[in-house]
């Protein structure tokens, strides 16, 4: 019935066009070592150039009700925030839906402008960090709590989402904190030295407004896709004894038209199985968290 | 008596200053208010002192619901209709805009701050919004009769309200601040460049020498079809007829006075217009001829230079043609390309007919300089607003006149049903004169929105002083950009100097510039024989080239004569 409602749902929010993104997850099936992630993302992969480009934490307070209505109906619901820079943090709330079948887009709405937000006299950010130092402290919990309830008729988008699947009734906390370190990278066809792809690519229909600037400097580089290698950790909020640990690859389709894009994601999929043994994921590191630690 | 002596030491203590000021300091969330508002007052808001009505609970105060469901419905997709009107699709900039401000007004309402006047600019500013983006779903519904009815009453009757008392004793006129609507600008260098400035805010860098054939309009009176420059992927409009020349010209000049305007550039024999494959079914410049055929009743077979297929030494001539190789392409004799930015989200009118639009000196000043350049076509569609996201990602309100091709020298008929713009000899010497103590214009518009009807002689004489800025440099500058063959160009810089040399006059303002003496009697010769004779275009200057013809009056409605 889930999968169902996520399949209606799915082509009912097709209007969501900004925030559906096609995105697939792999685990490895056998141990990997940082070395091999590294040589993986600064690799050639028979015509797909890896360029690793950025490594940054982020923080993901996870919410949800208390019977865990969000991880029933499939969505994940997280404050996040993300360290790229020393000393310089930017956040967002973001909802995002499970996948429903492997490689099948994903809604995923966000708000990042936190500058106008605060709870209680305090800014909401400084709220999030202290939480992230102190995940004990249920006054902080508990305001997060508070600041989603004040927000629940607002206009920003991960609400208005909630409000439209009729999920915003129920109360939401902070119940699981996830810790990442992300290490990202472009992968791109490189019509100067690839004449096989040269030959057969047509270029990408993608808007210069979206375009990353390192595309925008190099032109005969054409994005493809996105990816990013997490080593994550979740624990529940307020701390019990027991962690979760999660490794996974995640590439996201940036070529547009999006199906020629996927069968791009198709073919290096099957390069990626038969080099490094990888296997396709469907559910979330959320879904696959709340199933180890509150599950258990 | 100890509790009055108790009392009274504590009373003194608390009017300590040190105590009034922490009572007094503003929280954290109050600075964060003010400072929000200050950034989106830099770039954003429009001023207004007022408060929209429905913005307003019983009490006086600001209703947080009614904020909350005017964001909802400039932000949420699952609105699709108001009613049975369907409702354009609510772009990202649109959003971010209007969830920034509610955000705004809701921190500031959280944090205590109660006046309302603290909010009239947000209010306002999203009331504006609102209204323009319903004005959008109205426009694409296109026009109705009583639209059509509209516009012939005030043809008609215009002349009756364009009379302006001269008060006894000349006002001292300010310059308004700068807004959404319109800048100060100093010099004549600033005034030249402010069009390509303005182009740049919208990040329209590259003016393209191919483009891809995206749809054809279909909607207004003159032909145009949507394109894309396949380099930058920017989407501009492309446009045939009689405006391409004047659009051009009145836009640059209102730009040189301070307004916003759309950026149209002129393009004769030098634009690739290319052919998709397989999309639509438009594949070739016969296909293309018969879609504008049915939709405009305009041939556009005489603006055509050049067809055929995109082969190699066209691509080795033009390297932006290397991805069409096969493809059909088109080149037309006269052409404009009207910049619609990616970055630009645009709605509907700016709403010259709200109160709160109708205050702004410039709005209601802008009439002037519609009739100086004899623009007949002011009605409130043809004003627009706009969000764009320039390149530092900062957002920014523009309020625009866009649509001014139907300018210096217009024609309309009722029967046969036809207008045309452009027209050298229709754009008269004289536009006003002086009598029984009034200005009296002689031209004539299409509507007058509630700010012209509110407009001023003070208004009037503001905008006579900017005029007065707008030298013959400045003129001749426009006037280059038009694709107007140079003779005339020369005629027309005669008659718009003459023309503001009437307004000066009028209004009793001292030229700043060495005067300009316009010659009405003036003759131009062109390849050895006399084109103008006494102030007046003698023959169509080459069909070939401006087949939208620049003497004979046959319009949009009846082919351009073809």
């Amino acid at each position: 019935m889930v999968k169902f409602l996520l399949l209606l749902s799915l082509l009912l929010v097709k209007s969501f066009s900004a925030g559906i993104e096609e995105q697939r997850k792999y685990s490895f099936a056998s141990v990997t070592s940082d070395k091999q992630i590294e040589t993986l993302l600064t690799s050639n992969l028979d015509g797909y150039s890896f360029y690793q480009h950025s490594s940054f934490k982020t923080y993901d307070i996870y919410l949800d009700s208390s019977d865990l209505i969000l991880k029933k109906s499939g969505y994940s619901f997280r404050l996040r925030r993300v360290e790229k820079n020393k000393d310089s943090y930017e956040y967002a709330v973001q909802l995002k839906s499970e996948m429903v079948t492997f490689g099948a887009p994903r809604i995923e709405v966000e708000y990042k402008d936190f500058s106008k937000q605060f709870i209680d006299g305090q800014k909401l950010s400084e709220t999030i960090d202290q939480l992230i130092e102190t995940p004990n402290d249920k006054s902080l919990s508990f305001k997060i709590s508070k600041w989603i309830e004040l927000k629940k008729t607002s206009s920003l988008p991960p609400f208005q989402a909630l409000r439209e699947r009729n999920l915003i009734k129920h109360s939401f906390h902070p119940i699981l904190l996830g810790y990442s370190l992300r290490e990202r990278a472009h992968i791109y066809a490189d019509l100067k030295n690839n004449l096989d792809f040269k030959a057969s690519l047509k270029p990408s229909k993608k808007s210069q407004r979206f375009l990353d600037s390192y595309f925008k400097d190099n032109p005969e580089k054409i994005w493809l896709m996105e990816t990013s290698w997490d080593n994550s950790i979740f624990r529940r909020i307020p701390f019990k004894e027991n962690t979760f640990k999660i490794n996974e690859l995640e590439i996201e389709n940036k070529f547009r038209p999006r199906a020629q894009g996927s069968l791009m994601l198709d073919d290096l999929e099957q390069k990626l199985i038969i080099k490094y043994n990888i296997k396709p994921e469907t559910t979330s590191k959320y879904f696959r968290a709340v199933e180890a630690l509150i599950h258990e | 008596m100890k509790l009055l002596v108790i009392s009274l030491v504590i009373s003194f203590i608390l009017t300590q200053p040190v105590f009034a000021q922490s009572a007094l300091a503003p929280s954290p969330e109050q600075v964060a208010f003010f400072e929000a508002r200050k950034k989106l007052e830099n770039s954003i808001l429009i001023r207004s002192s007022e408060i929209p009505g429905k913005f307003l609970d019983d009490k006086g105060q600001v209703d947080i619901l009614q904020v909350r469901q005017s964001c909802e419905y400039l932000t949420n997709d699952k609105f699709k209709n108001d009613f049975l009107l369907p409702l354009p699709k609510r772009k990202t900039l649109l959003k971010l805009v209007v969830i920034d401000i509610c955000e705004t007004i809701e921190l500031g309402i959280r944090a205590g701050v109660s006046n309302p006047s603290d909010y009239s600019d947000l209010l306002q500013t999203l009331n504006i919004t609102q209204s323009s983006f319903y004005n959008k779903a109205q426009i694409d519904q296109g026009f109705s009769i009583l639209d059509i009815l509209k516009i012939g009453f005030w043809n008609e009757f215009s002349p009756l309200f364009l009379k302006f008392s001269i008060p006894e004793k000349l006002p001292e006129i300010h310059n308004p601040p700068d807004s959404a609507f319109w800048k100060n600008l100093t010099t004549s260098s600033e005034r030249k460049n402010r069009y390509d400035k303005v182009a740049e805010l919208k990040r329209l860098y590259h003016l393209p020498r191919v483009v891809e054939f995206n749809s054809a309009d279909g909607k207004g009176s003159s032909t145009k079809f949507h394109v894309t420059d396949p380099g930058s992927q920017m989407h501009w409009l492309m446009k045939l007829g009689d405006e391409v020349h004047s659009d051009v010209v009145v836009s640059r000049l209102f730009s040189a006075l301070g307004f916003y305007v759309d950026n149209s550039y002129f393009y004769s024999n030098n634009l690739i217009l290319v052919f998709p494959k397989n999309k639509d079914k438009i594949h070739s410049i016969k296909d293309l001829a018969r879609k504008i055929y049915s939709q405009y009743k305009v041939n556009i077979s005489p603006f055509v230079k050049q067809w055929g297929t995109v082969d190699q030494s066209m691509i080795q001539e033009n390297s932006d043609l290397k991805d069409f190789l096969g493809r059909k392409f088109v080149v037309f004799s006269s052409a404009a390309l009207d910049g619609r930015s990616n970055f630009e989200t645009r709605l509907g009118a700016f709403m010259p007919n709200l109160e709160s639009v109708s205050q702004h000196r410039e709005v209601r000043g802008a009439l002037l300089a519609h009739l100086w350049l004899n623009s007949w076509d002011i009605k409130s569609d043809n004003t627009l607003l706009a969000f764009v996201e320039t390149e530092n990602h900062e957002r920014k309100t523009i309020s625009s006149f866009s649509d001014m091709g139907l300018s210096l020298g217009v024609t309309i008929s009722k029967f046969p049903r036809d207008m045309k713009g452009g027209l050298v000899n229709h754009y008269s010497w004289e536009m006003l004169e002086v009598k029984n103590g009034q200005i009296v214009f002689k031209d004539r518009v299409n509507a007058f929105t509630q700010n012209y009807i509110n407009t001023t002689y003070e208004d009037l004489r503001w905008m006579a002083q900017q005029i007065a800025q707008i030298n013959v440099d400045v003129v001749t500058f426009c006037l280059s950009h038009s694709g107007w063959p140079s003779f005339l160009q020369e005629l027309y810089l005669h008659k718009i100097m003459h023309r503001r040399n009437q307004i000066l006059k009028a209004f009793e303002i001292e030229d700043p510039y060495t005067p300009f003496t316009a010659n009405k009697d003036l003759n131009l010769e062109y390849n050895d024989r006399l084109v103008v004779k006494n102030g007046v275009l003698l023959a169509e200057p080459d069909l070939r080239l401006f087949p939208e013809g620049l003497l004979h009056d046959k319009g949009r409605f009846r082919g351009f004569g073809w």
